[in-house]
């Protein structure tokens, strides 16, 4: 464990109010309607949370609002449609989440946790004209953390969980070009994508300093097997990712992992990265504070977004 | 002295290393174009030979205006030329997103962009897009002529109102363009033209006539234009890509088409770069993937009709998929 990633912690860690109940806890799941988002959304709801589902699909939204409401004790629960490629719609369902928490009376949002995440083999630019592995794996959580950060603010204990994954492992950025649109492998821009979820979540809790009862968290979600490689993906793609699912767990057995970091006290050791409620290490080049700095300048100039804005002074 | 030799083999070896590692690194820190530091062009990576030479910044004096820049490719190139640090202006038929494109552009590689809205089907919207790209500037540095389309279906399915449409947008505004767009460059100052045709081209396409045609026409209309521009500082290029995968709708077209619809792709990305590279180069002809090139040389030696009744037997199997693949998604 690098100093680096403990550092930011040691301070925080002790202010940090702990959580009484995960009873109505309200929670925002983005990329709920499959996969890991779905398990974790139906978990929190069975648990008493109020979940806020983003998904992409009008239909599967409605179907996952339906399942997650019949879980929950009180039958609450909501799920918004929005494509989160798009910045614009991203400030769109951050705006809507905000009102669903009014009309629930809820004048606070505790726990955003970042799941969204795409895979493609080709090289596909969305309508602003980003790489769209990037645009939803990470400017769209750098987007919605910062639309929804006047909420979060009002928790007692607020959390941002974004889901990264073990293929960071190797991965490097090319600062010439972030969204690799020269000599574009899929495989190589999935994992750069989820190192940056790493540094996100590094500069982020160095940000939440001044803010003990906001943290940032990452979460290793393990091997699942999930759908995801499916879409997009070529034939080579397809075939590597029918051997790996094989070999992965359901997403039913991630949900609690990723749940712990939403509603427990994450104990000592102290550490921004977690896989199955235990710390583990990530690679060496997502605990450099320098590279997340730079990087998180980078995300503020392409998306236009000033953190000093919501409070998030570096 | 020692008496220790040193094999040429050692040497490369001990370049290769050096090379790699100057790579690593410079890939790791080089600073972003867009910051306008002077990036060498020495240590990158080239994504193919011709990068490594262009890549060192090639700047143009007034922007290039890209039709058709709300699409697949021509985001991709817009993209392109923005990581170049080049001025665009961007045009797009009415109701496409170009205003948040233009944007992001703009915030990410600090260039301007600018944006207009033309339905290129007429002669007099042409007229008027061109008189507001005169209020925006007085000059251009290029033109991309990327507006092009197609309808499914063939000959006889097509209304008369489709055919028109095809041969309107694709030949008769990249014409008018073309030379509105000329009008406007500055004498002495580098010029890049740049035209969409595509791998379509160079076969008589059964299903795809009108379409096949007139991009055919694009390549023989520019190839005569090179020869009349030459020596004016003008650099014509023509793009014949094969199917694109830019949008998650291409995609499943292109997966239709089975194995070759897979070896055939190249990464839309890396169309861009190369097709700016070539046309920095001076290339006329830009065939993006080993496989296609080889594909269009080998289709030369073949006759016509030999080819279309070819084309047009593989495009009855792709139908047949395509139904087949429909019923079982039914089920």
């Amino acid at each position: 464990m690098g100093i680096a990633m403990i550092e930011p912690f040691i301070r925080t860690f002790q202010a940090k109010p702990f959580i009484e109940s995960s009873m109505m806890r309200s929670v925002v799941v983005t990329g709920c309607t499959s996969g890991i988002g779905q398990a974790l959304t139906n978990y929190l709801a069975a648990r008493g949370n109020f979940v806020i589902g983003i998904g992409r699909d009008a239909r599967k939204c409605a179907a996952t609002e339906k399942a997650m409401t019949t879980k929950h004790p009180a039958g609450l629960g909501r799920v918004i449609t929005a494509d989160l490629s798009k910045v614009s719609e991203v400030r769109r369902a951050a705006e809507e989440i905000q009102q669903v928490l009014g009309t629930q009376g809820k004048p606070s949002l505790d726990a955003l946790v970042n799941n969204a995440g795409v895979f493609s083999s080709w090289y596909i630019t969305t309508s602003e004209g980003f790489e769209l592995q990037f645009a939803v794996n990470q400017l769209a959580p750098f987007a919605l953390t910062h639309f929804l950060m006047p909420v979060l603010r009002q928790s007692s204990s607020g959390r941002i969980v974004t889901v990264s994954s073990g293929s960071h492992q190797g991965a490097k950025l090319r600062w010439n070009d972030l969204q690799r649109s020269r000599r574009y492998s899929g495989l190589a821009a999935y994992q750069s994508t989820k190192l940056m979820n790493l540094l996100f979540t590094l500069e982020l809790s160095r940000r939440l300093q001044a803010t003990p009862y906001l943290q940032a968290y990452a979460a290793d979600p393990g091997l699942v097997a999930t759908d995801m490689g499916f879409k997009g993906t070529d034939w080579i793609g397809k075939s590597i990712w029918a051997w790996r699912k094989r070999q992965g767990r359901t997403p039913e057995e991630s949900a609690p992992g990723l749940a712990f970091l939403v509603n427990e006290n994450p104990p000592p050791p102290w550490s921004l990265y977690w896989l199955d409620g235990k710390p583990i290490t990530p690679s060496r080049l997502a605990q450099d504070s320098q590279t997340a700095q730079r990087l998180w300048k980078e995300l503020e100039r392409m998306t236009g977004i000033n953190s000093s804005d919501y409070g998030l002074v570096a | 002295m020692t008496d220790k030799t040193v094999s040429r083999e050692d040497v490369l070896k001990g370049v290769a290393l050096l090379r790699s590692m100057a790579l690593e690194n410079d890939i790791y820190w080089t600073t972003p174009t867009h910051e306008n530091t002077t990036v060498t062009g020495k240590a990158k990576q080239p994504h193919n030979q011709f990068t490594a030479k262009i890549d060192a910044g090639v700047k143009l004096s007034h922007p290039i205006l890209i039709t058709g820049a709300a699409g697949g490719l021509g985001r991709s190139l817009a993209v392109d030329a923005a990581r170049r640090g080049w001025s665009l202006v961007l045009t797009d038929r009415p109701g496409t997103n170009l205003e948040q494109l233009a944007k992001a552009l703009e915030r990410s590689y600090g260039i301007k962009a600018h944006k207009l809205f033309c339905d290129l089907t007429g002669a007099q919207a042409r007229a008027e897009l061109f008189r507001q790209v005169r209020t925006l500037t007085p000059h251009l540095s290029g033109a991309v002529n990327v507006a092009g389309l197609d309808f499914e279906g063939t000959f006889d399915e097509l209304r008369p109102e489709e055919v028109q449409t095809i041969i309107r947008v694709n030949i008769e505004a990249t014409l008018d363009v073309t030379h509105r767009a000329l009008e406007l460059r500055k004498k002495e100052q580098r010029f890049l033209l740049i035209t969409v045709s595509s791998l379509a081209a160079f076969y008589p396409m059964p299903v795809k006539a009108t379409y096949a045609a007139s991009k055919r026409f694009l390549l023989d209309f520019f190839r005569a234009l090179k020869e009349e521009l030459r020596g004016e500082n003008v650099s014509v290029t023509v793009l014949c890509p094969a199917g694109l995968p830019t949008t998650p709708g291409a995609i499943r077209d292109m997966e239709l088409q089975g194995f070759w619809g897979h070896v055939t792709a190249v990464q839309t990305g890396t169309v861009a770069a190369g097709t700016f590279d070539h046309a920095l180069q001076g290339n006329f002809l830009y065939i993006p993937g080993l496989l296609n090139k080889l594909l269009q040389i080998a289709s030369s030696v073949v006759p016509p009709s030999l080819l279309a009744r070819y084309i047009a037997w593989r495009w009855r199997g792709n139908t047949r998929r395509a139904k087949g693949r429909k019923e079982w998604v039914l089920q």
